[in-house]
């Protein structure tokens, strides 16, 4: 990731716009990987500023996936916070990212259709964002879980 | 203008500085081989 993905301007954009970031070399600083929970390397995790974790990554990402990620991490930071007009906001705009990436696009549109009930209480607003995923990305793990609930 | 990415060394630091900024954090664990 040091060598592809992090000097990417898409990514250093974004992640500029969206956190302060912090690195750790696990080999000069072993205990980091107890300090955050990450004995498998690269982890990422994204955190409010009190510590509350929003999203958590293994394993190396290229451009297109990292992007996706933090982009949906931005979403479900507001989402899972009870923000949800900051959250609808923030997924909409993930979207663009997460085209590129299908099993992070369906995981959008579910979190996307979930956080618009949340905010208008509006049923249909779940059922329609939840028929996108199920068209879009049938036989998925986001599908199967509109399933559980629809069916 | 793209600026590059300036790794913070500190979690605190960068959560007073996310604070500040109206910012989340973000946390690299990375092992260099």
């Amino acid at each position: 990731m040091a060598a592809n993905t992090y000097p990417d301007p898409r990514v250093s954009r974004l992640i500029n716009e969206f956190a302060v970031p912090v690195q750790f070399n696990v080999k000069e600083d072993p205990g980091a990987r107890a300090r955050y929970h990450g004995y498998w390397t690269p982890c990422i995790s994204y955190q409010d500023v009190d510590g509350a974790e929003y999203r958590r990554s293994f394993g190396p990402l290229n451009s297109e996936q990292l992007l996706a990620e933090l982009s949906l991490a931005r979403g479900l930071r507001f989402v899972h916070s009870g923000r949800f007009e900051e959250g609808i906001e923030a997924l909409e705009v993930a979207l663009t990212y997460t085209e590129a990436v299908p099993p992070r696009h369906a995981e959008n549109l579910y979190w996307l259709a979930a956080a618009r009930y949340e905010s208008s209480g509006e049923v249909k607003d779940l059922l329609d964002g939840w028929e996108d995923v199920r068209r879009l990305h049938p036989d998925t793990e986001w599908d199967s879980k509109t399933r559980l609930l629809l069916e | 203008m793209i600026q590059a990415i300036t790794w913070r060394a500190s979690v605190e630091e960068a959560r007073m500085e996310a604070r500040q900024q109206n910012k989340d954090v973000l946390i690299d664990l990375f092992n260099p081989g």
